[in-house]
C-alpha cells in the first residue's frame, strides 16, 4: 500500500471520528451506537499504520493488491452492519406498532368505564 | 355467533360515515370497531360525535397494526369471530351475514368474500395479480382460492392468537397461505359484489403495487416456510 492510500485511512478515520463526536454532542447518536463506528475508525488506523496486516490477509486470500483486501473487508463490514439495522428497524417498529396498540385499547377501554358509570 | 367487524380507517373523513350507517343498518347484530389510525382529518372526530366504538391509534401504524388493534380487542372482549371491512365503502355490509353462517356451517376459520366465486374475472393488471397469488396459494398449499386479494375476510376465534401476537402476520394472502400450512386452517369462500371505491383514493399506487405482489409472492413461495 502506498504513503498515500495510508494517508487516506487515517484522514477517513479522523473524518468518522468527527461525525461521531459532533453527533454526540447534538443527541443525534447514543454512545451505545457510536461504538461501532469509534472501533471502524481504530481499524482504519491499524491497517494504515501496519499494512503487513493487509499484506498478510491478502496473501492468504489470494487478493492481487492489498488495498483490495482492505475495500473488500471495508465492504464486509458495512454490509454486516447494514443487515443488522435492518433487523433492528423491524423490531423497532414491531415494539412501536405494540405500544400504539396497547395505547389505543387502554383509551377505548377508559372511555367505555366511563360511560357505565354515569 | 358474537362477529366483530373490525373497519380500519386512515384519513376516511368522507366516506366513513356512510359505510357506517349502512353497516349498521344492514347488520345490527354485528359489532362494529373504527380504527382510527392516526387520521390527520376529521375521522377521529366523526367517531366521538357519532359514538362509534372505535381506536385511536396515537400514531399511524398501517393495515397491519391496526388489524392487530382489533384483534386484541377482540380477543379481550369475547368474539367468535372478526370480520375486515373497509371503511371506503367497496365492501358490502348484507355479505357479513352469509360469511358468518358460512363460518358456522362449514366448520371454516377463514371466510373470503370473493368477487371471483360466480362470474367473470376480468383481464386487468390487477386481476392478473389477483390471479397470480392465487396459483402461487394453490401451488403450495394446494387450496383454490378465486379471490385472495378480497379484503373482505372473516376470521374466527381460534386464529385470533396468531394475528394478536404475531411479529409479521397482517390481513393479507400471503397470511392466508401460511395460516393453511401452519395451522391447518380450512379456508372457504363466499360469492359477493363489491361496490368500487366511494371517495378517496386507492391504496394501491404503482409504486406500492410493486411492493405489494413483491411482497405477498416472496412470503407465499420463499419465507413462509421459515417462519
Amino acid at each position: 500500500m502506498s504513503l498515500p492510500q495510508r494517508i487516506v485511512l487515517f484522514l477517513g478515520a479522523v473524518f468518522i471520528l468527527a461525525l461521531i463526536c459532533s453527533a454526540v454532542k447534538k443527541r443525534r447518536i447514543q454512545i451505545e451506537d457510536s461504538l461501532f463506528w469509534v472501533f471502524f475508525a481504530a481499524l482504519l488506523v491499524v491497517i494504515g499504520a501496519f499494512p503487513q496486516i493487509a499484506y498478510f490477509f491478502s496473501h492468504l486470500l489470494g487478493f492481487i493488491s492489498p488495498s483490495n483486501f482492505v475495500f473488500a473487508a471495508v465492504i464486509a463490514v458495512l454490509l454486516v452492519r447494514e443487515f443488522r439495522n435492518s433487523s433492528k428497524i423491524s423490531v423497532l417498529r414491531y415494539r412501536l406498532d405494540q405500544l400504539a396498540e396497547e395505547v389505543a385499547l387502554d383509551k377505548n377501554e377508559d372511555g367505555r368505564g366511563r360511560d357505565h358509570d354515569q | 355467533m358474537k362477529v366483530l367487524a373490525i373497519v380500519p380507517a386512515y384519513n376516511e373523513e368522507e366516506s366513513l360515515e356512510r359505510t357506517m350507517t349502512s353497516l349498521q343498518a344492514a347488520c345490527p347484530q354485528v359489532d362494529v370497531l373504527v380504527i382510527n389510525d392516526g387520521s390527520r382529518d376529521a375521522t377521529g372526530e366523526i367517531c366521538d360525535r357519532n359514538g362509534y366504538n372505535h381506536l385511536d391509534m396515537p400514531i399511524n401504524c398501517g393495515l397491519t397494526a391496526g388489524f392487530q388493534a382489533g384483534i386484541k380487542y377482540a380477543l379481550r372482549n369475547g368474539y367468535d369471530a372478526a370480520v375486515q371491512f373497509d371503511a371506503d365503502g367497496q365492501h358490502l355490509p348484507e355479505y357479513i351475514p352469509a360469511m358468518a353462517k358460512a363460518m358456522e356451517d362449514e366448520d371454516a376459520d377463514i371466510v373470503i368474500a370473493s368477487r371471483f366465486l360466480e362470474g367473470d374475472r376480468g383481464h386487468s393488471l390487477r386481476h392478473v395479480g389477483n390471479a397470480l397469488i392465487s396459483g402461487l396459494i394453490r401451488l403450495t398449499t394446494g387450496v383454490r382460492i378465486t379471490d385472495p386479494t378480497s379484503g373482505m375476510r372473516m376470521y374466527r376465534r381460534n386464529l385470533f392468537e396468531d394475528f394478536a401476537r404475531g411479529f409479521d402476520i397482517g390481513p393479507e394472502p400471503d397470511s392466508i397461505a401460511i395460516l393453511i400450512t401452519q395451522d391447518n386452517a380450512r379456508v372457504m369462500e363466499v360469492p359477493a359484489q363489491m361496490r368500487d371505491r366511494a371517495a378517496g383514493e386507492s391504496y394501491l399506487k404503482p409504486a406500492r403495487a410493486i411492493q405489494y405482489m413483491a411482497r405477498t409472492c416472496l412470503n407465499i413461495l420463499f419465507f413462509q416456510w421459515f417462519k
